[in-house]
């Protein structure tokens, strides 16, 4: 006799993906709760585009950026720049300011980091969940006052060009944030 | 001193690989024990020399297969081992070994649908990188059609999943995706 055997299939239960959870400069909220990792999508499509967004702590809080560009598509020589501009930072020095966009707005008690992303060498990352290189301008700790940080980012000769821009060390999904991953996977997933 | 840390390998390894034994026994017809371990049979094998588009983390190349079929020569139940490389724009993907079984659902008919599922050695070579190696479970939805006495032509659909990085510091869990489509011309009877 030969005949298939009948057996139950086991299913799997998919395994989640941690990293830095995703949101948009399109959000109604960009960042709804600044103390865990985040990253940002955005393109360059005119090059004069000055993309922003606030983090607002009730402490002071210390936590790494970075800036990434994916090399596909010849965009791995793309070097967009940002500040952040908020309190407990450093005051900015004349050749700071005369970097950084019109639209960059500091206050009489701010002080600024400012990421040239002009190293020689730039750190290559493989983003394994979507098989894809990005470029980073290299991960930097800054610590933040207690209020209100605005981060700028902007292409500084108006080349185009696509970037990530992430932040961020602790992970939470625990309140569904997988939606907006699975909505819209490749912008993110990271 | 390289440390291997099994523990930190994700559960759902364990549970795919149950899952693939759990299909592999469904699916396989008792056979003797002569019949399983008798000498080279022609009959038993395929090879097949696909070509591979991989359309996360774009890649094109070969991905030669051979099929066995342990229990009946004229049977569905094949287990299959795989070996290719694949050129993209980022990176080239080699794949070492892939390991799994595949059931076709009516090997003898003209039109044979199948299903596999099985275990995938990836090696990444990113451009301007290192070799970024990880273990994938695949699955397979596959469809022959035999268009010669000893030739089938198919089409195969592989969505992958990456389990377990392999780095300097050992094993460790990950979570990646893949999806392989492969155009297949198959020689059965060596």
């Amino acid at each position: 006799m030969r005949r298939l055997w009948i057996a139950g299939v086991v299913i799997g239960v998919a395994a989640p993906a941690w990293g830095h959870r995703p949101t948009s400069f399109d959000a109604e909220e960009i960042v709804t709760d600044p103390t865990f990792s985040w990253t940002i999508p955005g393109k360059f499509e005119s090059g004069t585009e000055v993309f922003s967004f606030t983090l607002d702590y009730e402490a002071p809080f210390a936590l790494p950026f970075e800036i990434l560009v994916p090399t596909a598509g010849g965009n791995g020589d793309f070097r967009p720049q940002y500040v952040i501009v908020g309190p407990g930072l450093p005051k900015p020095s004349d050749e700071v300011l005369a970097a950084l966009p019109d639209d960059v707005e500091i206050g009489a008690d701010d002080g600024v980091f400012f990421e040239a992303n002009d190293d020689d060498d730039r750190f290559l990352f493989f983003e394994g969940v979507m098989r894809r290189a990005l470029v980073s301008s290299g991960s930097t700790a800054v610590a933040l006052g207690a209020g209100t940080s605005t981060i700028w980012i902007w292409s500084p000769n108006e080349d185009l060009g696509e970037f990530m821009f992430g932040f961020g060390v602790e992970e939470n999904f625990e309140d569904g944030g997988f939606g907006g991953v699975f909505s819209n996977w490749s912008d993110f997933a990271y | 001193m390289k440390t291997v840390d099994l523990g930190a390998c994700s559960p759902i390894g364990v549970i795919l690989l149950t899952s693939l034994m759990a299909v592999g026994l469904a699916f396989a017809s008792p056979a003797s024990a002569d019949e399983a371990v008798s000498t080279w049979d022609a009959s038993r094998w395929s090879v097949g020399v696909p070509v591979e588009v991989d359309v996360v983390g774009f890649a094109v190349g070969l991905h030669p297969e051979v099929l066995y079929r342990p229990f009946n020569p004229d049977g569905g139940f094949n287990v299959r081992a795989a070996a290719g490389t694949m050129v993209g724009t980022e990176l080239t993907l080699i794949s070492p070994l892939a390991l799994g079984l595949r059931q076709e659902l009516f090997p003898t008919k003209r039109v044979q649908p199948g299903l596999g599922m099985g275990m995938q050695w990836q090696s990444f070579a990113v451009y301007g990188d290192s070799l970024h190696h990880r273990m994938d479970m695949y699955m397979e939805l596959t469809v022959h059609t035999q268009v010669h006495d000893d030739y089938d032509v198919g089409l195969q659909l592989s969505p992958e999943i990456g389990l377990i990085g392999v780095g300097e510091e050992g094993l460790y869990s990950t979570f990646g995706l893949g999806m392989a489509v492969r155009l297949n011309v198959q020689r059965n009877s060596l």
